[in-house]
């Protein structure tokens, strides 16, 4: 997206709406909701259009990223339950202490985002399901142990030996 | 890396990177991510990983009057028409049914809770031929003419439909199920009704790690003492794969672990038992599903 041009926002929309609201729908699964996301995310991204740095990842990217990040805050305060993390400001998208990091960033490929699906569904299915649990849901690891009733040390290591797996995917 | 607190933190970086620990384990984590290499790295290397997976989730095509509310409301412009979406649909992702044929729907609203069966149902619907009007009752009569999938979808569609409230499965086996049918890997078999149950027919979906869903509908009901049994039919004797009891409208769902004997894909068939099931089939085949080669 350039510039904050109305067509080009009009396109990027075209574009990314349906793994945008895909992706907001399969966080919120209501549709009015998932529709406000949408209208946050392009909001956003508008505003932002400026500073995104096109060397730091595709469009795509970028706008499955803010739309994850507010689908998972809109639930969280749908929630609104005690043990659940808060209910606004960033989430579950891991920031990382800059001075740790820096500023680095993937860019993945359409052939990467395609290997890492295949290699998700492939795994074992408490390790995809809690991964998914975690990711899609923004539930902690002690939500997910709750939510699939298995020990909380059983969810720890699946969800990391999945990822692990996944990683070797990606990287193959 | 000399920290050496390291160990006790050296199996949170991948949870850190899916954003699942909570808030204190997070803060604890951060602090030791200050002082080790080692674990910064980790949490680098994983990164592309969980930011790889928001591609993960269904594309679906949203309602139309969002784009102009978008539009509109973001740039203060009244959006020109969205070109023909036909090119955009192609891109559908559906792995889970057809690999490369598809079709895209535009999926209902769920209603709030319907949760995962609501996603198992959409997912379906998303691989079924698309375009308004698209009713689950009219598809009885088109289901001759439209791919196989249309009637797994149908089938699932009409449930969620009539069951929504009355299923009760545990959140884990509708999670289960979910992740086996909408996978990418996905094996199928197709399952057809016999003299006996014309109107009756399943699908069996696998997975790579030999996790099996059977969606079964249309079964006729069951006489007093009898059940239903599923068996892999292979070359020297068949195998049990589990008993099925359908719900009062013929449905059933059924969740199951492919024996290790088993290579799928196998014949497949549903045959009627005394309850309590048995070693070997002797009653009636009421479903037959072969594979294609
Ligand atoms: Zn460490």
């Amino acid at each position: 997206m350039a510039e904050g041009e109305p067509d080009a926002l009009a396109a990027a929309y075209d574009r990314h709406i349906r793994a945008v609201y895909g992706l907001a729908m399969r966080v919120l699964q209501d549709q009015g909701d998932a529709e406000d996301v949408v209208q946050e995310v392009f909001s956003q991204a508008w505003t932002q259009a400026k500073q995104y740095d096109a060397t730091r990842g595709s469009v795509v990217s970028w706008l499955l990223t803010i739309t994850r990040s507010r689908a998972i805050d809109r639930l969280r305060s749908r929630r609104a339950r005690p043990d659940s993390a808060p209910a606004s400001g960033e989430v579950a998208v891991v920031e990382l202490p800059d001075s740790a990091l820096g500023a680095e960033n993937e860019v993945l490929t359409a052939e990467s985002a395609a290997r890492l699906r295949s290699a998700l569904s492939a795994l074992p299915l408490l390790e995809r399901v809690a991964i998914e649990l975690a990711y899609f849901e923004g539930l902690t690891q002690t939500q997910v142990a709750e939510r699939l009733e298995q020990p909380i040390g059983t969810v720890k290591t699946r969800i990391r030996t999945g990822l692990l797996t996944l990683r070797e995917a990606l990287n193959s | 890396m000399s920290d050496t607190q390291h160990g006790q933190f050296d199996a949170l970086a991948a949870l850190y990177a899916m954003g699942a620990l909570g808030e204190d384990e997070r803060d604890a984590f951060e602090t030791h991510l200050e002082v080790c290499v080692e674990c910064v790295n980790e949490v680098k290397s994983l990164l592309p990983v969980t930011h790889g997976l928001t591609h993960g989730a269904l594309p679906l095509e949203a309602p139309a009057a969002l784009r102009a509310r978008v539009l509109g409301e973001v740039t203060g412009v009244t959006p020109s028409p969205r070109e023909a979406p036909a090119a955009a649909l192609l891109d559908t992702r559906f792995g889970a049914l057809e690999g490369s044929e598809t079709f895209a729907h535009v999926v209902e609203p769920p209603r709030r809770g319907a949760g995962l069966l609501f996603w198992l149902t959409a997912t379906l619907l998303v691989a079924a031929a698309g375009g308004g009007g698209w009713y689950v009752s009219e598809l009885d009569r088109q289901t001759q003419g439209l791919r196989a999938n249309m009637d797994a979808a149908m089938q699932l569609a009409k449930r969620a439909e009539l069951e929504l409230e009355s299923v009760r499965s545990a959140a884990a086996e509708r999670e289960a199920v979910l992740a086996i049918v909408t996978g990418s890997d996905v094996g199928q078999l197709e399952l057809t009704g016999q003299p006996l149950a014309p109107r009756a027919s399943a699908r069996a979906l696998w997975n790579a790690a030999a996790d099996m869903v059977v969606l079964a509908t249309g079964l006729p009901p069951l006489p007093a003492g009898d059940v239903y049994q599923l068996w892999f039919v292979l070359p020297d004797a068949p195998v049990s794969a589990t008993l099925v009891k359908p719900g009062p409208r013929g449905d059933a769902t059924v969740m199951l672990k492919v024996p290790d004997a088993v290579t799928l894909p196998t014949v497949m068939a549903l045959t009627i038992e005394p309850a309590g099931g048995v070693d070997a089939p002797t009653g009636d085949v009421y479903l037959l599903g072969q594979p294609a080669e």
